[in-house]
């Protein structure tokens, strides 16, 4: 039954193209019917509304016709809504000549934008959507206004993404600022943005924006299809819908990138991939996304192509840190201290003399305290944030140490893995180290190194079976292009990267035509 | 035939796999070592009759183009007598892969983990490899991509830090040819030939699902060219660190030479290192025979070979246990008996037995194609 309704549900979407707001209440107890005879609509309607506090219908004259307006007004702005359309409305009696709806419309609401309700259903919609609705008895549709706007965060600088030189505005709640926010940097008639509305509860707008003369076809078709495919409750965040359009779930690599950064989405777009916007939240999704996206910033745009390409590095490192070191340590300290030298080894043993504790147990113990630790301090209230770090720091870094409960080395090595954790440009690619860390310390207690490059092996096994929208997740480094490697692990300058990634099939694979170096040419021959 | 899992390798794909495959084995338990100080101009010699062979492979394939070597069995002796021939070369495989696996089983409970007993590392290297073949080719040359860079690097790192150590000997080279080109032919063929040129002959099951594969002959060429010469500069180490009398001597021989690194007061004992870049090798060289045999299962059988990767993977396991009750008794077998009644037959007797056959059939079938019209 369940694949059937899957196929069912598949193919009615294919036919449909974009969802719009009359289809969402079939399944519901609604009728459909939206009758000419005014009474009987409103009837209808205050059925549905009439236990909420904020729900309006207000009874106007239009011309000689019984006319009322229905809206919510905690959706729309009260003092628009008096201004425009009920003020108006008044002059309408003095009027009172005959006419239809559009000549209403045209004489009394010219600058008001609107649109028609020819069923219940729509009626309902607009209702919700904050429009006023208005109903003329005798009229076989309602005219639904659209009147002011629902307050918005105001643009801030970005929380989870800051760089330092670059646009430091992100994206907000507000679907529409955010496209917008998308539409002001890039003017390229071929920008699209295609709505859908996912949820059975919130009817949340989700729209896929794409450069159409860029943007591979089959991708997004492939896109498209994920999206309508959704059968969900609610959508409260763009992370609701990931886990729906997403390759594999059973995976702790992300296979589709977030950011709450609009030059980041804009340089996606232009790259030919797609991102989807999810009204209510800030965080924007692009597919496909490969591995080696997470450790782009888009400051490595801005800053010299020397330093970028070392930052980089240094991403990639701090990764394999953040993965690797507390397994290294405990594989070197318990099966091959003949690789570390003497010295060190006898420093590091010294120093383990009084711990009560295998090396096994005592980095499982504190790196469990540090996820504690750094749970606890994305949760709590900022009030008692100093808490965290002060006990943490004395307790778990010196009061450990010093009670001969953990070693010295031990606490630099978690404390570096930590921060090598934090380095990632993008938060929720930290979650597939923080998870393996774990299992790899278990791999490195029973087997050693052995046991560590066996988990590598097998982890890059499953990263080269990944695929996020039909793009394989290493793309670039497995299957290997050699086209690729301007921006992969290095960057090269920005005159010299004309092509945009292979692997994306974009329509148009060369980004600019004819750019040269910007340094003068040699001069020819000695000075004059 | 279930044709849904149809898969492709690319051209660059199939050049590491070549490489990585060739490379891996003979970094644990060494080769040519019969050679003494010209163990290096051996390697030189049955590279070159290394590519001869691989050219010879893709001459077959060529005459049939997108089938295996099973599929070409078929074709030859008809179904039933190259189903028998087919369940041979599976045997063979399936058999050299568990022969794979014992060498670096032995190398980690040697150097590693004297007390851990041998199933344990070959149990838990088999699954990691099961997991690999289970997601199929593409995944296996994608992995091999990624560690490329790792195996190739640490080959060529080994030998330079070598050098800044201070261990080579480069009088160990002389005399060159003290006694002629005899003795070196000899030691080529069958040995140095069939391992590890000759074991090309797993990628007959590969090289047909290349994307160019108009390409594929020139590209293993050059695959085995390259190869040829990482062995080579492996035996040079070997050879230039150790003397001919200790490389004989030792058991592993790239190992013991790596041991002699030191650096800077830190950089010591890496060959430990170096036994866990070999392991990818190992990895590749038992997915590649296990991969062989199990796509030779499916053409038997006519079932997706996916259902036999666990199967064939327990029996590799039991194998590789029982085929020698020790070491010593292990590369005996693998330098008296295999060469010779393996190795020759599977890899060089029985694809030229074909080789008229195939011919022969493939005339006649161009010119039944071209009485009957081509459809």
């Amino acid at each position: 039954m369940g694949l059937f309704n899957f196929l069912f549900y598949r193919r009615k979407n294919k036919d449909k193209g974009n969802v719009t707001g009359e289809e969402f209440f079939q399944e519901e107890r609604l009728s459909k019917q939206y009758f000419r005879n005014h009474e009987q609509n409103k009837q209808q309607i205050d059925q549905l509304f009439n236990k909420n506090f904020d729900f309006k219908m207000e009874s106007i004259k239009l011309g000689d016709k019984d006319a009322c307006v229905c809206y919510l007004e905690t959706l729309l702005n009260k003092d628009d809504l008096t201004d425009k359309v009920l003020s108006a409305a008044q002059y309408t009696a003095i009027d009172g000549t005959n006419r239809n709806m559009d000549t209403i419309r045209d004489t009394y609401f010219p600058t008001l934008s609107y649109e028609y309700a020819d069923n219940f259903h729509r009626v309902v919609w607009h209702i919700l959507n904050g429009y006023a609705v208005i109903m003329i008895d005798g009229e076989e549709k309602a005219l639904s206004l659209q009147i002011g706007n629902i307050e918005h965060r105001a643009i801030a600088e970005p929380s989870t993404q800051t760089i330092i030189r670059g646009p430091k505005e992100a994206f907000i709640e507000s679907i529409e600022t955010n496209i917008s926010m998308v539409r002001r940097r890039i003017k390229n008639p071929f920008l699209t943005f295609e709505s859908f509305h996912v949820g059975r509860d919130t009817k949340t707008t989700v729209a896929i924006g794409y450069i159409g003369d860029i943007m591979n076809e089959d991708i997004l078709d492939e896109v498209r299809m994920r999206i309508q495919k959704i059968d969900i409750g609610g959508v409260l965040d763009s992370g609701n819908i990931e886990e729906f359009i997403t390759d594999k779930t059973f995976t702790p690599f992300p296979l589709i990138f977030n950011t709450e950064r609009p030059d980041t989405i804009c340089g996606d777009l232009m790259e030919g991939k797609a991102a989807i916007f999810v009204d209510g939240s800030p965080f924007v999704l692009t597919v496909p996304s490969i591995l080696t996206d997470f450790f782009q910033s888009s400051e490595d745009y801005y800053q010299p192509f020397l330093m970028s390409s070392f930052v980089r590095m240094i991403r990639y490192i701090s990764f394999m840190i953040a993965l690797v070191l507390p397994s290294l340590y405990v594989a070197l300290s318990t099966f091959h201290q003949e690789l570390l030298p003497t010295l060190l080894l006898l420093s590091i043993q010294a120093q383990r003399e009084g711990v009560p504790f295998p090396a096994v147990i005592e980095i499982f113990v504190m790196e469990l305290t540090f996820e504690i630790m750094r749970e606890a301090g994305v949760r709590m209230p900022r009030a008692v944030g100093q808490t965290v770090s002060i006990v943490g720091a004395l307790v778990i870094g010196q009061a450990a140490v010093e009670a001969g409960l953990v070693s010295n080395v031990l606490v630099i090595i978690v404390a570096f893995t930590a921060i090598a954790s934090f380095v990632t440009p993008i938060y929720n690619f930290s979650i597939s180290t923080r998870l393996l860390r774990f299992v790899l310390i278990l791999f490195a207690a029973i087997f050693g190194l052995y046991g560590v490059l066996l988990f590598l092996v097998a982890m890059v096994i499953h990263l080269a079976s990944l695929r996020s929208f039909s793009v394989p997740y290493l793309a670039g480094v497995a299957p290997f292009t050699i086209e690729n490697q301007d921006d992969i692990f290095v960057r090269i300058p920005a005159w010299a990267n004309r092509k945009r990634p292979t692997y994306l099939f974009a329509k148009a694979p060369i980004r600019e035509k004819g750019n040269e170096s910007p340094s003068p040419p040699p001069a020819k021959g000695g000075s004059k | 035939m279930s044709k849904s899992l149809v898969e492709k390798i690319s051209l660059w794909q199939l050049a590491v796999l070549i490489f990585i495959f060739e490379i891996g084995s003979v970094a644990v338990v060494g080769v040519g070592n019969e050679s003494k100080q010209d163990a290096w101009l051996a390697v030189a010699i049955a590279t070159g009759i290394g590519i001869c062979l691989i050219s010879f492979y893709m001459f077959l394939l060529k005459k049939l183009p997108g089938k295996n070597i099973f599929e070409i069995f078929t074709f030859c002796f008809g179904k039933w007598f190259g189903k028998v021939i087919s369940f041979l070369y599976v045997l063979y495989f399936v058999y050299i892969a568990s022969r794979v696996l014992r060498d670096f089983g032995e190398l980690i409970t040697t150097v590693i983990f004297e007390t851990t007993p041998i199933e344990v590392v070959m149990i838990t290297m088999m699954m990691v490899i099961c997991y690999m073949l289970y997601l199929g080719l593409e995944v296996f040359g994608r992995t091999a991509e990624v560690f490329l860079p790792y195996v190739f690097s640490f080959i060529l790192l080994i030998g330079i830090a070598i050098l800044l150590s201070g261990e080579m000997e480069f009088e160990n080279l002389q005399p060159v040819l003290a006694e002629g080109f005899g003795p070196i032919m000899k030691h080529i063929f069958p040995k140095l030939l069939t391992f590890p040129f000759g074991e090309l002959v797993a990628f007959l099951v590969i090289i047909p699902a290349v994307t160019h594969f108009d390409k594929a002959g020139k590209v293993s060429g050059f695959a085995v060219l390259v190869s040829g010469f990482i062995i080579m500069y492996q035996k040079f180490i070997a050879i230039v660190t150790l003397g001919p009398e200790q490389l004989d001597r030792t058991v592993f021989p790239l190992l013991s030479a790596a041991r002699e690194i030191s650096l800077l007061q830190f950089i010591e004992r890496v060959d430990l290192v170096i036994v866990f870049i070999v392991m990818f090798g190992i990895i590749t060289k038992v997915s590649v025979f296990f991969y062989a045999g199990l796509k030779g299962l499916e053409h038997l059988v006519n079932l997706p070979y996916r259902y036999f990767v666990f199967p064939i993977a327990a029996i590799i396991c039991y194998c590789s246990v029982q085929i020698s009750a020790n070491y010593a008794e292990h590369i005996e077998e693998g330098l008296k008996f295999i060469p010779f009644y393996m190795h020759v037959p599977f890899q060089i007797l029985l694809p030229i037995a074909i080789t008229p056959l195939l011919i022969w059939k493939g005339k006649k079938q161009q010119r039944g194609t071209d009485k009957h019209g081509s459809v």
